[in-house]
């Protein structure tokens, strides 16, 4: 029979079978269907990620994607409002939080800035607190802002061009205030109640956290870096209180923030004389898997003024002794590299200008998927976050 | 060895990556600093730019001679020019300033590389370079920076000039 209706056009197929051969509706016919929305369990798996988006050419329309690093499914979103730059999520809390930026008439008119809260499983925008209209607008680094690692308190980094850092104490939804930092910028925490800034003149400003969320400025340390090669706004955080700086041309310094004092730790390269003609860049050039302690770096062939260009390699070190591992060839040239933080990590890559996220074996460099149409300018990746173990 | 496919899309991939840590993120330090603290950029930064081999006398091209230091989208190809903004959008007070060469007179210019804002970017002619760019904790020479700041406006980036300040001493 069926060979015989191979001819015949699929609609025709299917009116003919509904009329003559109605033992085939035994089957029950589909019911009505009453529209739902989607909800995502409370605990994320460490295989989803957040891909940020700074929808550069439409930037009051900032995003961020939720997907699932195994499947290549598409969970869902946050419109995040203008020059967005990255979630604050920690691995307990049932909510994150998003600070933005908006106007009131879309590009134009009066500016409000706002952290707002989003519930883990809805992704529904809840409660909010004004901030002062002063964050930070530029390229999405890491350091644009910060939440302790408990939750308690969100600290945004403001450049107007004073700088200072607006703390919120999300547990009582409020501004706790607004703390000058002359001279330096950008938030990298140090365990929980500490972080440190990079400043102008190349040295590191600690700072403390009281526990009304208080700032107080600590000790700042000499000049770290030659003014040739400055440290980028891209550094890594290997464990709660330590930090890898990457300087333009490759070098490597640990920062220490344990015990209370910033201490430089060990210092490497990234490059030796037969890989001199390379450099690390991108926008977030640089993940750490704290498992195994892998660094995986972006790196390129390229000198002085490349420091943004995509890797076409991605490098694999192991960051306890500097040493390199490994390797690869990319698939596709990348602007940002991150890794799941569990125990069979993947490795995801995104390239600025390009709308794919690409999946890889953390492990091997496989790759394993690509997942395509996604936004404009995608920026900043953030696996979903998970109890990192005690080193 | 790598192929001349890949090599291509290396080369197109930097410029996508060049152009968006550009577009409307780009510092314009100068005048809020003062004009004693302007980095005057040098001359050779009118031989080096970008991969565009267009006409050093074309406005529209990125290798017009004043964009030696400019970063985003040229308000020439958006409604306005060089020395003007878009119908609409109001000129950024602070400047990034650059010097560049006029290689018709063989005289050196300072250029300022005032934005225009007030509307979402415009999405045309995008022009940039990373060169002599520092991080933005070191903000009079980031380019990462969004300078509309500076406007009543507010931040939104719509485009970047290349005004004549005058003959560089």
């Amino acid at each position: 029979m069926a060979r015989s209706l191979t001819p015949v056009s699929l609609p025709a197929l299917a009116i003919g079978l509904a009329l003559l051969c109605p033992a085939h509706g035994q089957a029950a016919p589909i019911e009505p269907e009453e529209l739902r929305t989607e909800t995502l369990p409370a605990a994320w798996n460490p295989h989803w990620i957040w891909v940020n988006d700074v929808s550069f050419s439409r930037m009051p329309d900032g995003r961020a994607y939720l997907i699932d690093g195994d499947s290549g499914r598409f969970l869902g979103m946050v419109s995040a409002g203008y020059s967005h730059t990255l979630l604050q999520m920690t691995p307990a809390g049932a909510e994150f939080a998003v600070p933005s930026t908006y106007y009131s008439r879309g590009s134009r008119g009066e500016r409000t800035d706002v952290v707002t809260l989003y519930d883990k499983a809805t992704l529904t925008p809840g409660e909010e607190v004004v901030i002062p209209p002063r964050r930070y607008i530029g390229a999405p680094f890491v350091g644009a802002m910060a939440a302790t690692d408990d939750g308690r308190f969100s600290l945004i980094y403001n450049f107007t061009p004073e700088q200072s850092v607006t703390v919120v104490d999300l547990v009582a939804r409020k501004v706790v205030g607004e703390f000058p930092t002359p001279g330096c910028g950008l938030i990298y925490p140090l365990g929980p109640r500490r972080f440190f800034m990079q400043c102008a003149d190349s040295s590191l400003q600690a700072v403390s956290i009281a526990p009304d969320g208080r700032l107080t400025l600590g000790e700042r340390t000499a000049k770290l870096f030659a003014d040739g090669d400055p440290a980028t706004e891209k550094p890594v955080r290997i464990a709660p209180d330590r930090w890898l700086l990457f300087t333009y041309s490759g070098e490597i310094h640990e920062v220490d923030g344990g015990g209370g004092q910033l201490k430089a730790g060990l210092a490497w390269r990234l490059t030796d004389a037969a890989t001199s003609g390379w450099r690390i860049g991108g926008l977030q050039p640089a993940a750490f898997h704290t498992r195994t302690n892998r660094l995986f770096a972006l790196m390129h062939r390229g000198g002085d003024g490349t420091h943004k260009d995509p890797g076409t390699e991605v490098w694999v070190y192991d960051a306890r002794i500097g040493r390199r591992l490994e390797r690869r060839k990319l698939a596709a040239p990348a602007t940002s590299v991150a890794v799941s933080s569990d125990e069979q990590p993947l490795l995801f890559t995104v390239m600025a200008g390009v709308r794919d996220l690409v999946v890889y074996d953390a492990a091997t460099g496989a790759k394993l998927r690509v997942v395509d149409q996604l936004g404009d300018a995608l920026s900043y990746l953030q696996p979903a976050p998970l109890a990192e173990p005690t080193r | 060895m790598i192929s001349r496919v890949d090599r291509l899309a290396e080369r197109v991939a930097r410029g996508v990556a060049r152009k968006l840590s550009r577009r409307g993120l780009v510092a314009r330090i100068g005048a809020l600093f003062g004009a004693s603290a302007m980095p005057l950029l040098p001359v050779s930064r009118a031989n080096a730019m970008t991969s565009k081999s267009g006409d050093a006398s074309d406005p529209t091209s990125c290798s017009y001679w004043r964009y030696c230091g400019i970063d985003g989208f040229l308000c020439t190809c958006c409604g306005g020019s060089a020395s003007s903004c878009p119908p609409g959008t109001e000129p950024s007070p602070i400047t990034w300033v650059g010097t560049c060469r006029n290689p018709e007179d063989g005289l050196n210019y300072v250029i300022s590389y005032n934005d225009c804002c007030g509307k979402s970017a415009c999405g045309r002619c995008e022009c940039y370079r990373n060169e002599g760019d520092t991080p933005v904790y070191q903000p009079q020479q980031a380019n990462d920076l969004d300078w509309c700041l500076g406007t009543r406006s507010g931040v939104a980036y719509n485009c970047s000039t290349a005004v004549v300040l005058g003959v560089a001493e």
